[in-house]
């Protein structure tokens, strides 16, 4: 193969500067789904347990919904096809004045995605620590929305925080797809750099590092977190 | 509202047959298969023999062209799925050339398509002998390839919608200005914008085809890219009667086809044979067959190409 390494090249302007500014947005994508993924997976989770059984049957479509469909076509939907079908003003606003229109959508997109892992997450925690406490927290003259913050999140959460973990991996790794609808991540700006230097694999394996690194930045914080709230209540 | 809801979704449709073809999993497989390659092969063992072209072409009798799948006029998929156009027609030429020169009994061809992302790797691991598109010649690309003489000659200019009002670039002020992440049109944007100090929003785009949806979906108002592709995309749309190509022609942009580097002889065929269709008026018959239809002929630019290309014999 004809191909002549040249690492110093992601050491020269622009280059460098497009992987710095690629990394920066990587960490928005991410941190913008895993916010929008923990509402929503909180939102959701709870609902599916709830007494309710029309609120249950619609946490249920959601889940059913945003898990089944691959992502990127959910990218696909919101990017080209919600924008046509709002009323045409909302639409052109979506697609030109609404700040940073693709930041936004991918977030929205892959956060609804995120959303309904996190929720059977939820769900599975709440069931795991034992439906049982919301009777007995109702028994000690909790209201239900009081029951649900006080005692059955705090514990169920606690049991969670493992594959949730896992949860803000996938995302953070999915934060990729994002460069589909034109969004410069770190994945986008490897690719840039290797369209204008020919230097792809040196682009991609720093990109590579850099995921690794970063995941293994989020892996190592989440155990911490988890061991802090470990030694409070949960059965083992 | 329904018709709307279809349209787009048949937008989306072709996005993710696109992204299915040419996208990341397809990049991916190519840049591993392109690394296992040359890991396998002990780094830099077969393709740096000096004429490995012409030493495959004696034994095997196979010419490998690379093509590009809808780069209409220049190189795109025929009815019949045959890769044909204005490139691939000179490249077939350059073929018959070599058979003669090099006295083979037979040639055969083996088309591999080719994108923008993966040409320049895919010829210069060998895997493509000559890549039949229209890229454009740069020194930062002679480093890892060789090009053969200029075959047409582009230069960048903006593909609008009539309603947006843009007439050339002082109205791109406040405006969504799609660009394609790869070629040679985003540097030079940023250039005019410095110069012509414009503040306007940048979308990037993969490729042609996601410049067109965002641009008749309204999510850019102009699209800066490379002339010689907005032939095909006017054709493809639903709607060209709407779209105009304004503004004054910027920059150079001067295609050859790729060859991999250390092919001394067939690189000598291929300039030779050009020069004689550009002497002989093949060239010209060649424009007029492929760019006649768009109203294109041979410019004063492209002519000096030609000229400086044909050297005597």
């Amino acid at each position: 193969m004809n191909y002549q390494w040249d690492w110093g090249v992601l050491l020269r302007e622009p280059y460098a500067g497009w992987l710095i500014s690629g990394i920066g947005w990587t960490l928005l994508v991410s941190a913008g789904s895993w916010v929008v993924a923990l509402a929503a997976g909180l939102l959701i989770g709870v609902a599916r347990g709830l007494p309710n059984r029309l609120i249950r049957l619609a946490a249920r479509c959601y889940v059913e919904l945003f898990r089944n469909v691959p992502p990127l076509a959910q990218l696909f939907l919101w990017y080209f096809v919600f924008p046509e079908i709002v009323p045409k003003a909302v639409g052109l606003w979506i697609k030109r004045d609404m700040p940073e229109p693709e930041l936004v959508t991918a977030v929205v997109a892959i956060g609804l995605f995120g959303g309904a892992r996190v929720a059977e997450q939820v769900r599975a925690g709440i069931d795991a620590v034992g439906r049982h406490l919301l009777p007995a927290a109702l028994a000690t003259g909790l209201r239900p929305v009081q029951a649900y913050r006080l005692v059955l999140l705090p514990v169920g959460l606690r049991a969670i925080v493992g594959p949730l973990t896992s949860e803000f991996l996938v995302i953070f790794k999915m934060s990729s797809i994002s460069l589909t609808i034109g969004v410069m991540d770190l994945t986008a700006e490897s690719r840039h750099i290797e369209n204008y230097t020919f230097h792809g694999f040196e682009a991609f394996a720093v990109a590579t590092a850099v995921y690794l690194v970063l995941g293994l930045l989020i892996s190592a914080a989440m155990s911490a977190l988890d061991r802090r709230l470990r030694p409070a209540a949960i059965p083992t | 509202m329904l018709g709307k809801i279809v349209w787009s979704l048949s937008g989306l449709a072709e996005r993710v047959g696109l992204s299915e073809r040419a996208g990341l999993a397809g990049r991916g497989l190519v840049l591993g298969g392109v690394l296992a390659a040359g890991l396998l092969s002990g780094g830099t063992a077969r393709a740096q023999d000096v004429d490995a072209i012409v030493k495959k072409l004696t034994a095997t009798h196979t010419l490998t062209i690379g093509y590009r799948e809808t780069s209409v006029p220049m190189s795109f998929l025929g009815e019949d799925k045959v890769p044909t156009g204005y490139s691939v027609d000179m490249c077939r030429r350059i073929a018959e050339a070599t058979k003669q020169e090099l006295k083979l009994p037979e040639l055969k061809y083996a088309y591999v398509p080719v994108n923008i992302q993966t040409r320049q790797a895919l010829v210069a691991n060998g895997t493509v002998d000559i890549e039949c598109g229209g890229t454009v010649n740069t020194f930062a690309r002679n480093k890892q390839v060789d090009f053969t003489s200029i075959s047409f000659v582009a230069s960048n200019q903006l593909l609008v919608l009539k309603d947006s009002g843009v007439k050339s670039f002082a109205d791109l002020n406040g405006k969504v200005v799609l660009v394609a992440t790869a070629g040679s049109s985003e540097p030079e944007l940023q250039k005019i914008m410095t110069e012509q100090k414009l503040t306007l929003r940048v979308l990037k785009v993969d490729d042609h085809p996601a410049a067109l949806l965002a641009l008749e979906s309204h999510r850019g108002d102009a699209y800066f890219s490379d002339n010689s592709a907005f032939f095909a995309l006017i054709q493809q749309s639903r709607h060209p009667e709407n779209l105009a190509i304004v503004g004054p022609e910027i920059g150079y942009a001067p295609q050859g086809f790729m060859i991999p580097k250390n092919n001394p002889t067939f690189l000598w065929i291929a300039n030779h044979t050009m020069a004689q269709m550009y002497q002989s008026g093949e060239g010209n018959k060649l424009i007029a067959k492929w760019f006649g239809p768009f109203g294109v002929g041979v410019g004063p630019r492209l002519r000096a190409a030609w000229d400086a290309a044909s050297l005597p014999e």
